[in-house]
């Protein structure tokens, strides 16, 4: 292996540290202005969302576009549990979704896992496209493309998170949890099967790992997050439609995990700050500068993806720790 | 109104098919999935679109697809060609980044706006056993039969066309007899984006296109391809026509929303076929 635990233990430490710097510092200095607020929020939902996808992608190496699916299961469980059908618990509601959505995901994942690169891809990618559609034509139940407004918001006993301020305390608060959740499952036995099938999947097999169990469960572990993720959105958002996820979610979210760097859970993080940040920030400043908003956000977004695939092809942030902790003695190609 | 569906089916087929074909002919040679391909559509329709006033129908359609083929062949040499050893991610990330970067580029040049063109030849639809079909769409099977036809020529009796076979066949073995790969992959990137130029314009009159239409093209290809069994040239034509067949019966006889799901439920069916019959052999 290429990084001691030992560094990635330390890694964690300071980003821990760091992640809780930045996040109040950014309450300090934006805490007043709603919409500053909001872009933290849903970076806050995006990472969530980065670091379940990415613990199957960056970890297990597989190309899964399936999130978007999930993600609108998620919300929409919420969604239909809190407004429509009954009016549980938000919290349990979103617990309920969350296991319902791993029971979904550990009935796909026997068919799905028997495929292999394009054909996982493209199926993975069919399951979250079909979810999207039923979504759409199932009126009776979704509302169709009107969705469902009015959502409560979440509240710890009579305390509602309904603020920008308030939600924005909650969210960061679950990521980092999320985030320490993710880290013990990499270092654990689960995780160094998965990455080692991720290296090498036949070498693993010979080594004794059964791939297809560790693959179904990571499966399943990213699934109940996502899920998780897109129930904070609904309760966040307080309704939801059909476009809430589409397609480009989920490229979106794999785009974040390549260019943070696919093989540390900070990439997650890193990856939604700087799209997100990219897509706002754009629209805040380039029509500043006398242009038109829209259509320099696609062009960024590709041409930074390429540029960090072909000149840093391990993602940003190995590349700093390479710099930071250069490797001792000579490095096997 | 059966019949009705299938030529219409038929029709939209045939531009399935020349995605498809082009699709697995970069497959083929370079052992890359370009998630890009559909862009190809939306380059060579806009162009068309804009130089069709001052040019001319012919020479604009020329035009059009010499600019596509020539950015196709610069985008393997400059970009595609740095991943060409890599694994399967970065690959697939990389074409994933140019449909994107694409996109940006087709919004600043030609807006938001769906852009239509004139059919090739107006008149009154021809009556076929008893089924209205439409003049674009004999324009449309026509171009590909030719477009297609070519390319089979091109590949079976050129000394190009038999080294993109070697290299499809047998990489290091073609690099033993003296072909060049990345050339290879340049001419194929070329070809490809030829293939879809030309289904670009001639699909224009019947199908409105907007800069952000590329990545639908991009999926159908690999329905159809998938479906063709994902290699095989002749393949993908047939499952080009299937594709098309099977969305205009399911819209017009199930729902028209449900369109899309019926293609991608059809080739979820046949890669689970396919797999079980691996398995139990």
């Amino acid at each position: 292996m290429k990084y001691n635990s030992g560094i990635r233990a330390r890694t964690n430490q300071i980003g821990i540290v760091s992640l809780i710097i930045c996040v109040g510092l950014y309450l300090t200095l934006f805490g007043k202005n709603a919409y500053l607020l909001s872009i933290g929020n849903f970076i806050a939902i995006y990472s969530i969302f980065a670091v379940a996808t990415g613990y199957l992608f960056g970890y297990g190496r597989q190309i899964v576009l399936s999130g978007a699916g999930f993600y609108a299961i998620g919300a929409y469980g919420s969604a239909l549990l809190t407004t429509k059908l009954v009016q549980l618990n938000p919290w349990l509601s979103m617990a309920l979704t969350a296991i319902g959505t791993g029971l979904i995901a550990f009935i796909i994942s026997f068919p799905v896992f028997k495929l292999k690169h394009l054909f996982f891809a493209m199926v993975t990618m069919v399951f979250g496209f079909v979810t999207l559609d039923l979504l759409r034509q199932v009126r009776g139940v979704t509302g169709g493309l009107a969705g469902i407004p009015g959502i409560t918001p979440l509240s710890i006993a009579g305390f509602a998170f309904n603020t920008e301020l308030r939600f924005y305390c909650l969210i960061w608060g679950v990521a980092l949890i999320v985030l320490i959740i993710f880290m013990n499952i990499i270092d654990s036995k689960e995780g160094r099967a998965l990455r080692a099938i991720g290296s090498d999947e036949i070498a693993a097999e010979a080594s004794g790992v059964d791939a297809t169990k560790y693959l179904v469960r990571a499966f399943v572990i990213s699934a109940f997050f996502i899920s998780i993720a897109g129930s904070f959105y609904a309760h966040y958002v307080r309704y939801v439609d059909p476009y809430l996820s589409v397609l480009d979610v989920a490229v979106l979210v794999i785009i974040m995990l390549v260019i943070g760097g696919t093989e540390t859970v900070w990439s997650g993080v890193v990856g939604a700050a700087i799209i997100v940040f990219l897509s706002e920030g754009l629209r805040e400043v380039v029509p500043f500068l006398g242009l038109v908003a829209g259509p320099y956000e696609k062009i960024f977004y590709g041409l930074l993806l390429i540029l960090v695939i072909i000149f840093a092809p391990r993602g940003l942030l190995p590349s700093i720790r390479k710099f930071l902790y250069p490797p001792k003695g000579t490095e096997l190609k | 109104m059966i019949g009705q569906l299938v030529i219409l089916g038929i029709s939209s087929g045939a531009i399935y098919a020349l995605l498809a074909g082009g699709l697995v002919l970069v497959f083929n040679v370079t052992r890359i999935v370009n998630f890009s391909h559909g862009q190809w559509v939306v380059i060579g329709a806009l162009t068309y679109c804009s130089l069709m006033e001052s040019m001319g129908t012919l020479p604009a359609m020329v035009t059009a697809a010499l600019i596509t083929c020539i950015i196709g062949g610069l985008v393997y040499r400059f970009v595609i060609g740095w991943v060409a050893g890599a694994s399967f991610v970065p690959q697939v990330m990389l074409t994933i980044a140019l449909a994107f970067f694409t996109e940006g580029i087709a919004l600043v040049i030609w807006g938001k706006e769906p852009r239509s063109a004139p059919p090739f030849s107006s008149g009154e639809p021809i009556a076929v056993f008893g089924t209205l079909i439409s003049q674009q769409s004999l324009w449309v099977l026509g171009t590909m039969i030719v477009a297609l036809a070519s390319i089979w020529v091109f590949l079976k009796y050129t000394l190009i066309g038999k080294a993109m076979n070697a290299c499809a066949v047998n990489r290091m073995a073609a690099r033993v007899v003296g072909i060049r790969p990345d050339y290879m992959g340049v001419v194929s990137f070329g070809m490809s984006g030829l293939l879809g130029a030309i289904a670009g314009f001639t699909y224009l009159p019947l199908q409105a296109m907007e800069y952000n239409s590329g990545m639908a093209y991009t999926l159908k290809a690999f329905i159809a391809a998938i479906i063709g069994g994902m290699g095989s040239f002749g393949g993908a034509v047939l499952g080009g026509f299937a594709l098309g067949i099977a969305e205009s019966l399911g819209a017009g006889l199930i729902a028209s929303g449900y369109k899309d799901t019926i293609g991608f439920l059809a080739m979820t069916a046949i890669i689970f076929y396919r797999v079980m019959r691996m398995s139990t052999k």
